[in-house]
C-alpha cells in the first residue's frame, strides 16, 4: 500500500503533462491559424501598397507633363498680353503695368522650373506680378479703353489678343488637368500609407504570434522537465521503498 | 536536513517572487507597448487623414482656378474682338460704343479673373501646405509610437526570457533537493 501514493503522484504528473501536451496543441494550433491569416493580409495590403505607389508615380509623371504645358502657355498667354499692350498704345501707365506684370509672372516661372532662385522670391515675384496685372486691369476697366493707332495695330491687338485668350485657354484645361492628377497621386499616397499600416499591423499580429508559440513552447519544456523530475523522483522514492520492504 | 531543506525552500519562494514580479513588468510592458500600438495607429489614420483633405483641397482648387481661368480666357478673346471692332469703327471715322464697352468690360474683367486666379493660387496653396506639414507632423509622430512600441516590446521580450531563466533556477533547486532527500532517505 505504501507505493500506492507514489504511484498516484505520478498518474497526477503524467495527467498534467498530457493536459499540458493538449493546451500546447491547442496554441499552437491557433498560432499557426492566425499567423496563415496575417500572412494573407499582409501580402494583400503590401500589394495593395505597390499598387498604389505605382499610381502615385504615374499620376506624378501625368501632373508633371500637364503643368508644364499649362506653364508654357500661361507664358504665351503673358508674352501675347505684352505684346498686344505695346502695340495697342494706351496710357503709359497701363502699359508699363502690364509689362511689369507681365514680366514678373515669366520671370518668376522660369526661376522657378529651372531653380534659379529661392521659392519664397519666386513666389515674391509672383505676388508682385499678379499685383501689377490686377492693377492695369482694373484701371483699364474703371477709367480708360486703350486707343488704336493704325489699322495694322488693331490686327496685331486682335491677333494678340485671340492667342492671349487661346492660351489661357490651353493653360486652364492643362492646369485642371494638372491638379486633378496632383490630387489624384495624393489621394494614391494616403492609400499607400493606408496599406503599408495594414500591411505593418498584420506583420506585428505575425510576430506576436510566433513569440506567443515561442513562449507556449519554453513553458511546456519547463513543464516537461519538471513533471520528469516528479517521475524520476517518484520511482527512485518507490525503489527505495521496496528495497527498505524487502529488508 | 530541516534546515537545509528550509533554504532550499526559502530560495524557491524568492525565486518565485522574482518571477511574479517579472509577471507584473511583462504585463506592464505589455500595456506600454499596445498602448503605444494603438496610438501609433491612430496617429497613421491623421496621417492619412491630413492627405485626403489635402487631395480634396486640391480638387476645389483645380476647379476654382480652372474656371477663373477660362472665364479670363473668354473675357480676353471677347474684349480683343470687341476692341478690334471699335478700332475698326474709330479708324472709319464713327464710333462704335457697344464695342467700346465690351472691351473694357470684358477686358478689365479678364484681368481682374487673371489677378483672382493668382491670389486663388496662394489661398489654396497655403491650405494645401498646412494639410501637407500636418501630415508629416503625424507622421513623424507616428513612427516615434513605432519606435515607443518597439522598445517596449523588446522590454517584455527581456523579462519574459529572464523570468524563464529565473523558471530553470527553480526547477533545478527543486531537483537538488529531491536528489538531496533521496541521499538522506537511503543513509538513513
Amino acid at each position: 500500500m505504501s507505493s500506492v501514493t507514489p504511484l498516484g503522484g505520478a498518474s497526477i504528473a503524467i495527467q498534467l503533462e498530457a493536459l499540458e501536451e493538449d493546451r500546447f496543441g491547442a496554441e499552437l494550433k491557433s498560432g499557426k491559424s492566425i499567423v496563415k491569416v496575417e500572412t494573407g493580409e499582409r501580402t494583400v495590403r503590401r500589394e495593395l501598397e505597390r499598387e498604389a505607389l505605382e499610381k502615385a508615380r504615374a499620376e506624378a509623371e501625368e501632373s508633371s507633363f500637364w503643368n508644364d504645358v499649362a506653364s508654357v502657355a500661361k507664358d504665351v498667354a503673358v508674352v501675347a498680353s505684352v505684346a498686344g499692350a505695346a502695340f495697342s498704345g494706351g496710357s503709359t501707365l497701363i502699359v508699363a503695368a502690364t509689362i511689369a506684370g507681365g514680366a514678373l509672372t515669366v520671370g518668376a516661372d522660369v526661376a522657378k522650373r529651372e531653380d534659379l532662385l529661392d521659392d519664397d522670391v519666386c513666389r515674391g515675384l509672383e505676388v508682385a506680378g499678379a499685383c501689377a496685372t490686377l492693377g492695369a486691369g482694373g484701371y483699364q476697366a474703371l477709367f480708360e479703353v486703350a486707343p488704336a493707332v493704325s489699322e495694322t495695330s488693331a490686327v496685331v491687338g486682335l491677333v494678340a489678343g485671340e492667342v492671349e485668350g487661346g492660351s489661357m485657354l490651353v493653360a486652364a484645361g492643362a492646369g485642371y488637368q494638372g491638379s486633378m492628377a496632383q490630387s489624384r497621386e495624393t489621394d494614391a499616397q494616403a492609400d499607400a500609407t493606408s496599406a503599408s499600416s495594414s500591411a505593418d499591423a498584420a506583420q506585428t499580429a505575425i510576430d506576436d504570434s510566433i513569440s506567443r508559440m515561442q513562449q507556449s513552447l519554453r513553458n511546456r519544456n519547463l513543464t516537461a522537465g519538471t513533471i520528469a523530475v516528479l517521475q524520476q523522483s517518484d520511482a527512485h522514492l518507490n525503489d527505495e521503498l521496496i528495497n527498505g520492504m524487502r529488508g | 536536513m530541516a534546515t537545509i531543506h528550509g533554504a532550499t525552500s526559502l530560495a524557491t519562494e524568492i525565486a518565485m517572487l522574482e518571477v511574479s514580479a517579472d509577471d507584473a513588468s511583462y504585463t506592464a510592458e505589455g500595456k506600454i507597448r499596445d498602448a503605444e500600438r494603438a496610438a501609433q495607429r491612430e496617429l497613421e489614420r491623421r496621417q492619412i487623414s491630413e492627405l485626403r483633405e489635402k487631395a480634396s483641397t486640391m480638387r476645389r482648387h483645380a476647379l476654382v482656378d480652372g474656371g477663373l481661368q477660362l472665364a479670363s480666357a473668354a473675357g480676353t478673346a471677347t474684349a480683343a474682338f470687341a476692341q478690334y471692332k471699335a478700332d475698326v469703327a474709330k479708324i472709319a471715322g464713327c464710333e462704335n460704343p457697344t464695342a467700346v464697352r465690351n472691351a473694357t468690360l470684358c477686358g478689365g474683367g479678364a484681368k481682374l479673373m487673371d489677378g483672382g486666379t493668382k491670389v486663388s493660387d496662394l489661398a489654396f496653396g497655403s491650405v494645401e501646405t498646412d494639410h501637407e506639414t500636418a501630415s508629416l507632423e503625424w507622421s513623424h509622430e507616428a513612427d516615434a509610437a513605432k519606435d515607443r512600441a518597439e522598445r517596449a516590446s523588446r522590454a517584455a521580450q527581456r523579462v519574459e526570457t529572464e523570468s524563464d531563466q529565473k523558471l530553470g533556477i527553480v526547477q533545478e533547486m527543486l531537483r537538488s533537493d529531491a536528489d538531496l532527500v533521496h541521499t538522506l532517505i537511503t543513509r538513513s
